[in-house]
């Protein structure tokens, strides 16, 4: 799924990927940054934790557009600083539409990656994020003079309470949330044919909740593995076989197996058993072949009464007793 | 509340004359309820209404806690409107994720003919019907003639529209109620809507209930102010998307909220009180960390259901839960003027959401037709007990039954 996402052939507008300190994420932004300069006609980055630099390795630098808030947040060398360089005032409150008409030019689709949302989050409340990702998406070409595809948001989850995640998740189409992979005799065995590339390559496991438009929800669990090109492949998680299920079906005994005296029937003997009439039955036997031999007896009319006695133990009379 | 209605006098074979309103209101779309006389519109889910005794009270506030992703509150939203625009209602909608125009252009279209209405619902499920009816029962033939289908709950009652789920109304007939649209961002722009303390009233839900007071003042849904005679009267229908989402500015700051939005719903209570309109409001309340905040948003609100959907949710694999995809729990019904509110018959609903329609059942086991030893919805039980069964089976005796 989250190879989908990447790809384009699962369309969804908000992504967040939650990572946390074990595992970081940055990879994985690496691949969309890289992914999506292909595909789309521009990406926005905004970049808040680490220098752009990070993300630009073997991406088509000229289609992406940098937003810096990293190397000065507080705007403390605004007077030297170069003017067609975008930079992020984190004090104020986060506009992202804002930042990304600045250097629009007018093309589409347009991309952006936000790397990540932790330090908006510091400085205000999660709802006023979440505002300003829903405008952000809400942008028309017509009305603001460009529209979003897909916005892929960082977040780094141990870092904010479950109220801010909760918040986050309701907006998001897609949610991925990162987690170290435990290691696997498959990922080993890969390790070892590429040993050459083993300091560029990632893998772990994540939890994919995407949503789709029809309003069908695919929870996935998967692993993914990311090579030295940053490109990413993904693929879902063999179910875990459920522990109680496995001794649960081995325990059972089967007591018939070897027994000193014959409890088992052939074929003929099941047809034999099959034709034996048992008393509950004799209601349905009457209702067939007795209705013809009834008539020449001569036929009971009666007319209820209020003072009648009926058995009410055997409204059937099926019960012979 | 002034909406109730005045029984219409009998044959005049009893001097008796009961002490009500002689007057009573013919409004296209309500009829009074078979329990307290209180004056009802549908939700366009006769299932739904059926549940929450006939339907939404005029002049009170539904609250549907949102299921996760939203989808089927949404949907119950759509259903609303529609039936207003059947039913000729003014409607009221607003949101703050989609455009109420959105909503509106994607509602069900209903089925044309009423009359056909009973047989396009027989007509779902044929198939499985008459296959079943073939083999006569040898044992229990007392349940032959029984119907294999549960019968849809309320599917009697001829009030409220069907609808068709998978075609959109057209938008002559949207276009043709008149309604009023709030969409958050174009009402209020988000440099307005700021960063906001505490104490001050979170201005999304000020200009809401503005807005909601206008309307009601304007189209004469007001009770208390006397309006001519020869107007005819009709309902007003209020739906509220998604109130107390994230973007309309809920505080998710842990351990408290705002007050705002439960100051919301008690203005927006009392309003309605004196007025001729319902309204549907879907909170997402799975959002709320402090479930204290929830039961105060419920008390503020007259009817209150909760859907909880199982898609990405455990209960998706869960074979108990094979037919439906979520449950609906009825937390609190209406009790405008009256001691006591409609009992439902149980307590137990799940709802499904088919090609066509949307409706809400009794929640049942499926029928056991495995030959195991097990039931398989028992699994998740038996997983917790294997530790205490295992010193049973552990024996591998050939012998130990």
């Amino acid at each position: 799924m989250l190879q989908q996402v990447l790809e384009g052939t699962e369309t969804s507008s908000l992504v967040v990927i939650e990572d946390c300190v074990e595992h970081d994420g940055r990879p994985v932004f690496h691949c969309f940054c890289s992914e999506l300069a292909k595909r789309c006609a521009s990406v926005h980055l905004f970049h808040l934790e680490k220098p752009a630099d990070c993300f630009l390795e073997g991406a088509n630098v000229s289609k992406i557009h940098l937003h810096d808030g990293f190397s000065d947040p507080l705007l403390w060398e605004e007077q030297n600083r170069d003017s067609s360089e975008d930079r992020i005032d984190l004090t104020s409150a986060p506009d992202f539409l804002g930042h990304v008409k600045k250097l629009s030019v007018k093309t589409s689709p347009v991309a952006v990656v936000i790397d990540s949302l932790t330090p908006y989050l510091l400085h205000c409340p999660g709802y006023v994020i979440c505002r300003a990702l829903h405008r952000l998406l809400r942008a028309r070409l017509d009305s603001d003079g460009v529209e979003i595809a897909l916005v892929v948001a960082g977040f780094h989850g141990d870092l904010h309470d479950d109220s801010t995640a909760v918040a986050l998740r309701h907006m998001a189409t897609t949610w991925v949330q990162l987690q170290e992979g435990a290691e696997s005799p498959t990922r080993s065995r890969e390790g070892a044919e590429s040993p050459t590339q083993d300091r560029a390559c990632f893998h772990g496991t994540c939890e994919v909740l995407h949503r789709r438009k029809s309003g069908k929800v695919i929870r996935q669990d998967e692993e993914y593995h990311i090579s030295a090109q940053w490109s990413l492949t993904s693929r879902v998680q063999k179910a875990p076989v459920r522990p109680a299920a496995q001794p649960d079906q081995e325990s059972q005994v089967d007591p018939t197996a070897n027994l000193t005296f014959n409890l088992r029937l052939t074929d003929t003997e099941k047809e034999a058993r099959s034709r034996v009439v048992l008393p509950y039955m004799h209601h349905q036997r009457k209702k067939a072949p007795d209705k013809p031999a009834a008539t020449p007896g001569g036929q009971i009319f009666y007319q209820p009464d209020d003072v009648d006695d009926f058995d009410e133990e055997d409204p059937d009379d099926d019960l012979d007793f | 509340m002034a909406a109730s209605m005045g029984r219409g006098r009998g044959g005049g074979s009893t001097s008796f004359q009961k002490k009500a309103r002689a007057k009573s209101l013919h409004i296209p779309g309500t009829r009074p309820s078979p329990q307290g006389n209180q004056l009802l519109v549908s939700t366009g889910v006769p299932s739904l209404d059926h549940i929450i005794g006939g339907g939404v009270v005029v002049g009170t506030v539904l609250l549907v806690e949102e299921d996760t992703f939203g989808n089927y509150a949404r949907l119950l939203v759509k259903y609303f409107m529609a039936e207003g625009i059947m039913a000729r209602h003014p409607l009221l909608l607003s949101s703050a994720e989609l455009h109420p125009r959105q909503l509106l252009g994607d509602l069900p279209a209903p089925v044309s003919e009423d009359v056909g209405k009973t047989a396009t619902h027989q007509g779902d499920v044929p198939s499985e019907k008459q296959v079943q009816k073939e083999a006569p029962m040898k044992i229990a033939w007392r349940y032959q003639n029984l119907p294999t289908e549960q019968p849809e709950l309320g599917a009697f009652s001829q009030f409220g529209h069907y609808y068709d789920l998978s075609r959109t109304m057209s938008s002559e007939m949207t276009d043709s109620a008149p309604s009023r649209l709030f969409y958050l961002p174009d009402e209020l722009p988000l440099e307005e809507q700021g960063a906001w303390t505490g104490s001050i009233t979170n201005p999304a839900y000020v200009k809401l209930l503005q807005s909601i007071r206008d309307v009601v003042m304007e189209g004469q849904f007001d009770l208390t102010v006397p309006q001519p005679k020869d107007v005819s009267r009709t309902v007003l229908r209020i739906g509220l998307h998604c109130l107390g989402s994230p973007l309309w500015g809920e505080q998710d700051g842990g351990a408290s909220h705002d007050a705002s939005l439960p100051h919301f719903l008690h203005a927006l209570r009392a309003l309605l009180r004196t007025s001729l309109a319902a309204c549907l409001v879907t909170v997402p309340t799975h959002l709320f960390q402090d479930a204290a905040f929830t039961r105060r948003l419920e008390k503020l609100c007259d009817s209150v259901v909760r859907l909880e959907s199982f898609a990405g949710s455990e209960k998706e694999q869960n074979p108990a839960y094979r037919d439906y995809h979520g449950l609906l729990y009825v937390r609190q019904l209406s009790q405008a003027n009256s001691l006591l509110s409609h009992v439902p018959d149980c307590s137990d609903f799940a709802f499904k959401l088919r090609r066509k329609k949307f409706a809400v059942e009794k929640l049942h086991l499926p029928p056991e037709l495995q030959e195991s030893q097990q039931r398989e919805q028992d699994e998740p039980v038996a997983a917790l007990k294997t530790s205490a069964a295992s010193c049973f089976t552990s024996g591998k005796s050939k012998l130990d039954f």
